[in-house]
């Protein structure tokens, strides 16, 4: 037991030291300027109240903290918020940022403790250490795994509720824990509030036939009998709003009315732009309800969902076996049929729940990362299954395809690195084939670091820099550099093109405008240019 | 069981291979400015009036240079473009843009590839749409009349953007407002008394022979701000282009208002919006550009 300890800790500290150690290579993104200043004004507001100072319980000292991003919950913004204290010596933003590393790195730990517990140590340690792996190779899973902005964290959060809704199939405890969970989690972004439906779907099939209680149908003197709800719903029906109305202090004041603000904004969402097999998607319509899978599709290592979905067909037996054993003792099989059948249909739900709810649709994979841990979990038993069958020479088969399969996805997270959120499998050709069918290549006006050290290398003093297509985003995110002392002091970006004497061309073609603003511009000598596959991500020119 | 290890094995081999030769493969060669320019050349002894002139996505600013003026994009043609009207594509041979389909016509020039599509048909092509397609250039105040006071280019946190230096409630932004007592999605116009709202909306592509360019106008007040103001004024919609094509008078009543104007390609159309009092004008509108065959 002592060596399954040491291995998990080492394979959770090998993924936090990766991801920290490549933590400042990632550029900001238009997110990060709303939850940074968010989080550090709700964590002074947290400061007043430790100090007993007596306005922070003020309706003016709570509504002066909380209206800053009030359209979204707060717990990941306290982590923001306390990590810019904690790891302040990284500078304002990414010492912020290292609070969504944290998170990250607690669904690399729920993980591997999902797969210990239900697997059995070994397997469990082969299998989560699979899946954790194949995580930190998710390209663009790991650049969210370094914004600060709400995905990662509520994936995390989501992962932790599910992990104990699991747990307290087997555990009181947990099962209150879960309530608590689960309440926090709906406090960090509303991809959380559905995990009920695949719990409520999981709590069913494995209750049936379990009812001692039969129910004479109306009028058809017929009987059916309802499964026993487990405490673990309860809890996350009573304990679950609790928490969430008590970790965020905008609803201690006009409580309905705030809530119904927060869901009716979320109802209502602003278009964002979205290309998508070469359409402009926004607000009416948003992008088809198909867009989410195919993003998912031809964004994650094929050789990882190649893996996932043998999981899910190595799951079959062990699902069955579950259901069929509804009663009875616990054993190590019961176990495996639980979360392997749980993990299929939370995978389900989080990305149904962005392709079906009717709401925005919008950057690349970003909406549905509660999807990923729970197909990585998926890849991570089918790369175990596929290992235990293997005998004889197949064995060494097998380990070459895992092996490849770790090289394929690490290799595109080191070649895309900070520029992940540009990564497309092979099912497109790739970067350069997605972008001539018509995908985004790149998107959240990422301020690339590597432009930001160019721009300080080469621009002339004082230079004005003007972004195009969407330059407001960039006056956001290069405050932050300039704060940092990232940015040349000296170095504006300026609103007004005809003020620039750079311009930046990130090539966004989700702005109706980059077509002409490329044709504006294109006899401008070129100064600079980032070309990945051979797709031009940004391009710096010379206007004077 | 060996089957289906054996099957399952090499599924993944393949798929990690594949992702592995899509990372690591070296970009392609740039293409020589001397290709780009023949191509150039030969699309402009190819177009022909109302032709849509398209480019690779894949191409750099620097392959891009010698292009020159020639109005060519790398958006994709929607289909009712595509059905009416000729397109023109400038594309790299080895990496080609999808969902174009089968083209009419192929002309190699190096490395490029000139793919020739012909419209299929003569339907209605929707050319702009003000509502998806608005941005920080669509709208200014003017004040008085003709004298710009602000460009409305500063970002909204509700969403569209606000004109420095004027009142908040001077904006472009879609809002839903309930019109005729349904809520109806459209772009807020509220008229400000002494000056002008003016919409603009950008140059459209000269339409080939046989066919013209047509604005569609929409039109109409929030029912409250109809109901609640008896003595609410008039809102006057000029479309202008160069000079006056067309006037739409909003008056104070309940309704959305439609008209349709004939309007010029290759040159920017102006909606002026005007009241002599602009109490409670809680003004909506919407347009269109679309491309019709002439009857």
């Amino acid at each position: 037991m002592k060596r399954v300890r040491w291995t998990f800790a080492a394979i959770v500290a090998v993924y936090f030291v990766c991801l920290a150690a490549s933590h400042t290579r990632y550029g900001l993104t238009d997110d990060d300027d709303f939850y940074v200043p968010a989080g550090i004004a709700y964590v002074d507001w947290i400061g007043k109240l430790v100090t007993f100072d007596r306005t922070a319980w003020s309706r003016k000292g709570i509504d002066a903290a909380f209206t800053v991003n009030h359209e979204h919950p707060p717990v990941a913004k306290y982590v923001f918020g306390a990590s810019r204290y904690v790891f302040g010596f990284l500078g304002p933003t990414d010492g912020a940022r290292m609070g969504t590393v944290l998170f990250s790195t607690m669904i690399a730990a729920l993980l591997m403790l999902m797969a210990i517990r239900h697997f059995g140590p070994s397997r469990g340690l082969f299998a989560g250490g699979l899946s954790v792996a194949f995580l930190l190779t998710l390209p663009r899973f790991g650049f969210h795994s370094h914004a600060a902005t709400l995905d990662v964290p509520v994936a995390a959060m989501y992962l932790a509720s599910a992990a104990l809704a699991l747990a307290a199939e087997r555990s009181r405890g947990a099962a209150i824990a879960c309530g608590v969970v689960f309440g926090l989690a709906c406090a960090t972004k509303l991809n959380a509030p559905f995990l009920v439906v695949p719990y409520l779907v999981f709590a069913v099939l494995v209750r049936r036939g379990t009812s001692r209680a039969a129910v004479a149908a109306p009028g058809s003197g017929r009987t059916f009998s309802l499964p026993p709800l487990p405490l673990a719903l309860f809890s996350m029906a009573i304990i679950g709003p609790l928490v969430f109305v008590a970790s965020w202090p905008w609803l201690w004041t006009d409580t309905f009315q705030r809530i119904g603000e927060y869901v009716g904004f979320h109802l209502n969402h602003y278009g964002i732009f979205f290309l998508y097999f070469g359409r402009i998607y926004s607000k009416g319509p948003f992008a088809p309800w198909h867009s989410m899978f195919t993003m998912a599709a031809i964004t994650v290592p094929l050789a990882i969902s190649a893996l996932a979905i043998a999981g899910i067909a190595f799951a079959g037996r062990p699902i069955v076996h579950r259901l069929r054993a509804t009663i009875g003792p616990d054993d190590d099989r019961k176990r495996e049929g639980d979360l392997l059948l749980f993990s299929i249909l939370n995978a389900i739900v989080a990305i149904c729940t962005v392709a079906f709810s009717g709401g925005a649709k919008y950057g690349g994979a970003k909406l549905f990362m509660p999807f990923f841990p729970f197909w990585c979990l998926l890849a991570g038993y089918g790369g175990l299954r596929l290992y235990e069958a293997a005998r004889g020479r197949l064995r060494t088969l097998a380990i070459v395809a895992l092996a490849l399969a770790l090289l394929s996805s690490g290799a595109q997270t080191l070649r895309f690195g900070p520029y992940a959120l540009s990564q497309y499998n092979a099912l497109t050709g790739g970067l350069r084939g997605a972008t001539t069918t018509g995908f985004e290549r790149q998107y959240y006006d990422i301020a690339f670091r590597d432009l930001v050290d160019w721009l300080n290398e080469n621009a002339p003093q004082n230079a004005r820099v003007h972004f195009l297509p969407n330059n407001w985003e960039y006056v956001r995110t290069y405050k932050w550099y300039r704060i940092a002392g990232d940015l040349r002091a000296d170095i504006q970006v300026v609103d007004a093109e005809r003020s620039a004497q750079l311009l930046v061309i990130t090539h966004e073609r989700r702005f109706a405008r980059y077509g002409n603003d490329l044709q504006r511009h294109r006899q401008r000598p070129v100064l600079e240019e980032r070309v990945i596959d051979g797709v031009p991500i940004w391009s710096v020119l010379k206007l004077r | 069981m060996n089957r289906a290890v054996i099957g399952t094995s090499a599924i993944v081999i393949v798929a990690a291979l594949a992702d592995l030769w899509v990372t690591l493969r070296p970009a392609p060669d740039p293409i020589p400015a001397a290709t780009m320019a023949e191509a150039a050349s030969r699309v402009r002894s190819l177009r022909k009036s109302g032709d849509r002139l398209v480019h690779s996505p894949l191409f750099s600013v620097a392959e891009l240079a010698p292009l020159g003026e020639l109005r060519a994009t790398p958006d994709k043609p929607p289909d009712d473009i595509l059905a009416s009207r000729r397109v023109l594509v400038i594309d790299r041979d080895d990496a080609r843009m999808g969902g174009l389909g089968a083209a009419d016509e192929e002309v190699e020039i190096g490395e490029i590839v000139l793919r020739i599509f012909e419209p299929e048909g003569s339907g209605t092509a929707n050319l702009y749409d003000l509502m998806t397609q608005f941005d920080e250039k669509t709208l200014r105040i003017e004040r008085p009349r003709g004298r710009v006071a602000s460009r409305c280019t500063a970002k909204r946190n509700e969403g569209g953007y606000e004109c420095p230096g004027q009142p908040e409630w001077l904006y472009v932004a879609r809002r839903t407002l309930t019109i005729d007592g349904n809520p109806r999605s459209c772009l807020w116009a509220h008229p400000t008394t002494n000056g002008a709202v003016v919409f603009t909306i950008p140059a459209q592509p000269a339409p080939p022979p046989g066919r013209r360019l047509r604005l569609a106008l929409h039109a109409g007040m929030a029912d409250d701000a109809v109901r609640g103001t008896p003595d609410g004024a008039t809102v006057r919609l000029d479309v202008e282009q160069g000079g006056r094509v067309g006037t739409v008078d909003v008056g104070n009543r309940v309704g959305w208002f439609s008209s349709t104007h004939d309007v010029a390609g290759d040159s920017p159309i102006d909606i002026v919006i005007t009241t002599p009092r602009d109490g409670r004008r809680h003004l909506c509108i919407d347009a269109q550009v679309t491309e019709v065959a002439v009857p």
